[in-house]
């Protein structure tokens, strides 16, 4: 399948809330770990480089101590930094959105809408959303564990058999989006790829109207 | 065996476990933690609900857990304190023997005790079982 | 005096001297030559037989090595495949097993064995020992790792390996794989974890009990108290993947529904007991390796290790703190926000003591004066590239990030930088320091030079671009992946970057396997280090240490004068074998006392037998060939009880042996002073670790249904398991009892108790199984059926191994193999039978029990 999509880094590139969300956090955690691992290789060129002087032992200890104490308390912010936004990504989505089930077949993916009000009706490996939106995806697989993933629009999320899990995405930007299944569900794992049309609103409702329109029952 | 050696025999093996006594109440808190949160999400109808109590549960019980692992780390500390030694301890005596698991109490205390806070601090926005 | 039951063996100078004077040249010739007698190995081809921990240490690191280049090709078939966009290289299912079995191998082939293998040919040297305390298990140990390696990797040419990746998830190999690869890999690596416990509690055993006098616990090399953490972790990490593999291969050879949703299992069960081993698992293989560079880098610092206690600190809270983790593999399954939160507290909290002992060797060479060498060089280079590593770490661990990362090529890169830069880089570091021990020769500077930059750079340019791949969207475990999403420049980079990388690792093996001509070209402690093993001469000697020395400081070799002299020259302890047996020094834990002169077996076929027969338990039933299995397995427990029979708790000629310095010591010891009481206790910890993860199954499946047991399901009810509980209570009373009036001298006594304790074990095993059997519970039902059978045969088949052990005290005391004062193994066997008891008792609180409660 040719799938023309842009050459850019999928989940730094967000194009949902989740994603944006994501993005910002790693982008710190990158800018520290790159500090964090200079100034290790600093220090150890500097270690190893020194010629002997007085004060050593002591400055050995410190070292150590000092290699134990910053890591944590850098650790300790990053972990409430990190899991502060851990509720908005997991929470529901308001009564009134959109619904959408995802179902992990061997080797695609099957999207049944159901918005209040309309006749439920299915796609298959494509879905398309309305921007600025919450849609909540229920998932179930009656097969073997897959995962959803659409990582310009946010996390993953596995489809476990005898479970249903739940993913809330924001759409923040039209366009088409890749998504993959992440985790390993036999030979066809690699094919069984999606995507995610975001649409306006008018264009998406006008798109349901008509799908709902022609849909077979 | 003469009344020291039998002494310092009993505090053998005194030591050694308590070596591994904070890490194990942080095992002990961290496991209770987490079976709690399982029972309780896998029992509730609405994962909406609240979680304060288990919350407040969690942060009492690490609490407590850390206060049992400052008396340890206190007694490890003395040990470290013990007179007459100067680090590293490695003389090859009893007292430096002493000296050295109490000083290696000492920070694994104050391991388990940031590992516990850790996780109270990993709560501060849980709101309910979602 | 025997020892038994906790005394502190004999009184000792506090501090021994050596010897004032050397003995004169005949006698040192003579003791020299009695050495040589009794360690020297077999010729021809009963060399295989030998059991000495310095050859079948080589034999172990030779099979590693070939394991890693074995994992290694299949990964170059994968990057191959992953060069360039649709290719067709491998067919997907080709490329499933060849994923599966890189995982798999470099996990369980390579990266733990290497820290077995090491620690069997490296540990008693480091100690100042001749041995290992059960030289015949690291015997076995090899054989079954050489059995099961190679049925596991001859898998892949017949077109049959694993394909469910490493991690095996159900129900996609639980129900969707037909045919042997899961089976193989749930059957065959059972067999290896199996025998990675006997080697866990072999080296757990050797560091606790059998150091040289005076080495006490904090003068302890640190490579000897990670191994100890290490080997302590084994326990605990293992046993729930064993009980993992038991519940998968019973749902799909019988169908017992542990991971079927549709009758009350579930998935994610596997998950939890897979990363409950799978994570500590990565820290048992990194503990031991950065250990080496613990012994590398004060040599080369030419100062004591700065930070001693902070790195037994960070020994100690790794090893605790990694089960703490598991979960934060499964931070997408849908699990509460609030389990999220706290492993990824734990998982950080981890990083700590993981950097600490980073900063030890930082500060060390700070203290010391750095000498350049081609093993600091592979330090550094590990240091690096872990640091990289570690702080993807660090990153993955944030629940929020994990959601975007996990199951990406971010992940992988994050792994094998953990794995090439902690593990691989200091195993290649103790490869050029260790390696004059093996032979006398000094490895190549100038190829290791050019090894390590090829490594080096060619692990960057294969690893760093996956951190880019796996966030533009490319998940793991793909055979392909579409043009036009960014990803094929990459790829191919790491593709090239691979064949660099496998480029170093051909300079590195050409550099070890090359001829290097005669004689040993190293001198005597090459490095100047002043750690015990660098007493070896050149080339070593078959009887290790010359004398088992008295330690006064952690470096002796730098700091006790005359040292390598008083060693040599016999002024130590044990200088000779008297009697011509192979024999070695067990001391106490805390101090290292004297506590007993260990005579240990020599050279045997038993280990190799026992290790086909129990191998065909394990194999056998992969091909469903339920007859075989029980076959072989008969014949195996004959090998082991024939092997027990043979070589352990003889009783000796003479009760106590004058070891030098005024101390005399027994050759016989039981109760907790005796390294075999030690192995039973150890051993028994991993059972009773398996046993709890069943257990922790079983309430697993309670938190999950509303209805757990199901009401509709009549379960065993309580009258038959506690009918089993009295029973086998009994029976465990009458064996205390029994060790009692053995010891006491009283046969008939003795013999009467026994007899009734096997006979209320079999009416007890027989009363556990009445329970479901009586309420036709039928284990393909539902879950809870099925646990409740696996966890009645569980005690069952623990009763019935009591019972073996009972029938074998018997047997041993008709043959006067044990007496009153000799009693080792009925010692051992009262020992076990606490296990069972707790066991049993566990079991039918649970299983009558617990329903009660509802």
């Amino acid at each position: 399948m040719t799938l023309r999509y842009p050459s850019i880094v999928a989940a730094l590139s967000p194009a949902g809330l989740e994603a944006e969300r994501i993005a910002d956090l790693f982008w710190w955690m990158l800018a520290g770990a790159g500090l964090v691992w200079l100034g290790v290789m600093a220090l150890a060129i500097f270690a190893a480089k020194k010629r002997a002087a007085g004060d050593d032992t002591r400055n050995g200890d410190w070292i150590i101590f000092g290699g134990a104490a910053a890591p944590a308390v850098v650790l300790a912010i990053l972990l409430v930094f990190g899991l502060s936004m851990l509720p908005d990504l997991l929470a529901v989505a308001p009564k009134n959105a959109l619904r959408i089930h995802v179902h992990g077949e061997q080797w695609w993916w099957r999207f049944r809408y159901e918005a209040p009000g309309r006749l439920p009706f299915e796609t298959a490996n494509e879905i398309r959303l309305p921007v600025g939106e919450p849609v909540e995806f229920l998932l179930h697989s009656t097969n073997v564990i897959h995962s959803f993933w659409i990582p310009s629009l946010g996390g993953k999320i596995d489809l476990m058999p005898g479970r249903v899990n739940r993913l809330v995405l924001h759409p923040t930007r039209t366009g088409t989006f890749q998504g993959a299944c992440a985790e390993y569900c036999g030979i066809g794992h690699a094919n069984m790829a999606m995507q995610a049309v975001v649409l306006s609103k008018d264009d998406f409702w006008r798109w349901l109207d008509a799908t709902e329109r022609t849909a077979k029952p | 065996m003469t009344h020291e050696t039998q002494h310092e025999a009993a505090e053998e093996r005194q030591s050694l476990w308590l070596l591994v006594l904070s890490p194990s109440i942080w095992a002990a808190h961290f496991l209770a933690s987490y079976a709690a949160a399982a029972v309780w999400c896998g029992a509730v109808e609405d994962r909406t609900s609240g979680v304060d109590t288990m919350r407040i549960g969690i942060v009492i019980s690490g609490a407590a857990a850390l206060a049992c692992i400052g008396f340890i780390g206190r007694i490890g500390w003395r040990k470290f304190k013990l007179a007459g030694g100067e680090p590293p301890f490695d003389k090859d005596t009893a007292e430096d023997r002493h000296r050295f698991l109490g000083a290696a109490t000492v920070l694994l205390s104050a391991l388990s005790a940031v590992a516990i806070v850790y996780v109270c601090l990993s709560l501060l926005f849980v709101r309910n079982c979602l | 005096m025997v020892g038994r039951n906790g005394t502190d063996g004999q009184t000792v100078n506090k501090d021994t001297h050596p010897l004032a004077e050397a003995p004169s040249p005949e006698v040192l010739r003579a003791q020299e030559a009695r050495l040589e007698e009794a360690w020297k190995p077999p010729t021809g081809w009963r060399y295989w037989s030998e059991v000495n921990n310095s050859i079948v240490g080589i034999w172990y690191t030779a099979l590693v090595l070939f394991y890693l280049l074995f994992g290694g090709v299949l990964a170059l078939l994968m990057r191959i495949q992953l060069a360039v966009p649709g290719n067709t290289f491998l067919n997907p299912n080709l490329y499933a097993q060849v994923f599966t079995l890189h995982g798999s191998v470099m996990m369980f082939l390579f990266a733990i064995p290497i820290f077995e293998a090491v620690s069997i040919l490296f540990l008693p040297q480091i100690m100042g020992a001749r041995e290992l305390p059960f030289p015949r298990l690291s015997a076995f140990g090899f054989w079954a790792f050489l059995i099961g390696g190679m049925f596991l990797c001859g898998s892949i040419f017949f077109n049959v390996a694993p394909s469910g990746g490493w991690f095996m998830y159900p129900p996609l190999t639980s129900r969707y794989q037909p045919g042997v690869g899961a089976d193989m890999w749930l059957l065959g690596f059972s067999f290896i974890e199996v025998s990675a416990i006997a080697a866990a509690v072999e080296l757990i055993v050797g560091v606790l009990k059998c150091r040289p006098p005076g080495m006490r616990i904090h003068l302890i090399p640190l490579y000897a108290w990670y191994v100890l953490v290490a080997g302590g972790m084994v326990l605990f990490a293992f046993p729930p993947l064993i009980s993992g593999s038991l519940l998968l291969e019973l749902e799909r050879a019988f169908d017992w529904p542990f991971f079927d949703a549709t009758r009350g299992g579930d998935p994610l069960l596997w998950q939890h007991l897979f990363w409950l081993f799978g994570h500590p698992e990565v820290y048992i293989i990194f503990l031991p390796s950065v250990a080496l560079v613990a012994m590398i880098v004060p040599t080369f610092a030419r100062t004591p290790i700065a930070g001693y206690k902070w790195i037994v600190l960070s020994a100690i809270g790794t090893g605790f703190l990694s089960f703490g983790l598991w979960v934060h593999h499964m931070f997408t399954t849908g699990l509460p926000g609030i389990t999220l939160a706290l492993f990824s507290a734990a998982s950080q909290a981890v990083a700590i003591p993981t950097g600490v002992q980073l900063f030890c060797f930082i500060a060390t060479v700070y203290v010391g004066r750095l000498r350049p060498s081609i093993p600091m060089l592979y330090v550094a280079g590990g240091l690096a590239t872990f640091v990289i590593g570690g702080l993807t770490g660090v990153m993955v661990a944030v629940a929020s990030f994990n959601f975007q990362a996990h199951d990406t090529h971010f992940v992988v890169a994050h792994l094998h930088s953990v794995l090439i830069g902690g593990t691989i880089f200091p195993v290649i570091a103790g490869t050029y320091y260790f390696f004059p021990l093996l032979n006398g020769k000094l490895l190549s500077e100038k190829l290791g030079r050019i090894a390590f930059w090829l490594l080096f750079c060619g692990f960057n340019i294969t690893f760093l671009p996956m951190h880019f791949t796996g966030l533009r969207g490319m998940a793991r475990r793909v055979y392909t992946y579409p043009a036009g999403m960014g990803l094929e420049q990459l790829n191919l980079v790491s593709s090239i970057g691979a064949f660099i990388l496998a480029a170093g690792f051909g300079v590195l093996m050409w550099d070890i396997l090359r001829p290097k001509g005669k004689g040993s070209d190293s001198p005597r402690n090459p490095w100047d280090a002043g750690s015990l093993e660098w007493l070896q001469e050149m080339p070593g000697k078959s009887w290790g240490v010359r004398s088992i020395p008295e330690i006064d400081s952690r470096y002796p070799l730098w700091d006790q004068p005359n040292f390598v002299r008083d060693v040599d020259e016999g002024r130590f302890f044990m200088p000779d074998a008297e009697e011509g047996k192979r024999e070695m020094l067990v001391t106490s834990i805390i101090d290292a006392k004297p506590q007993q002169c260990l005579r240990v077996p020599g050279p045997s076929f038993i280990t190799l037998i026992s290790a086909i027969f129990l191998g065909g338990v394990f194999i056998f039933p992969t091909f469903k060939m339920y007859w075989s299995m029980a076959v072989s397995g008969v014949i195996a427990l004959g090998c082991i009880l024939y092997w027990l029979w043979q070589g352990s708790g003889v009783i000796p000629e003479k009760d106590t042996k004058f070891i030098g310095h005024g101390v005399t010591v027994p050759l016989y010891v039981s109760g907790p002073s005796s390294v075999g009481w030690w192995a039973m206790m150890i051993t028994m910890l991993a059972d009773i670790t398996a046993f709890v993860s069943l257990l922790f199954g079983y309430f697993f499946y309670w938190t999950l249904h509303k209805d757990f047991p199901p009401a509709s399901i009549a379960g065993p009810g309580v009258a038959w398991p506690v009918i089993g509980l009295l029973a086998s209570l009994g029976s465990w009373a009458l064996t205390i009892l029994a060790r009692r009036w053995n010891r006491d001298e009283k046969p008939t006594a003795f013999y009467a108790g026994m007899g009734l304790a096997v006979l209320l074990a079999v009416f007890g095993g027989y009363a556990l199984i009445a329970g479901p059997q009586i309420a036709a519970m039928d284990p393909k039902v539902h879950v809870y059926t099925a646990l409740v059978w696996l966890l009645a045969i569980w005690a069952v088949l623990h009763i019935a191994a009591g019972i073996v052990m009972q029938l074998y005290c018997v047997a041993r005391r008709y043959a006067g193999r044990m007496t009153g004062k000799y009693d080792i193994d009925i010692s051992n066997v009262t020992l076990y039978w606490h296990f069972v008891t707790i066991t049993v008792a566990a079991t039918v609180a649970v299983i009558a029990g617990f329903p009660l409660l509802r």
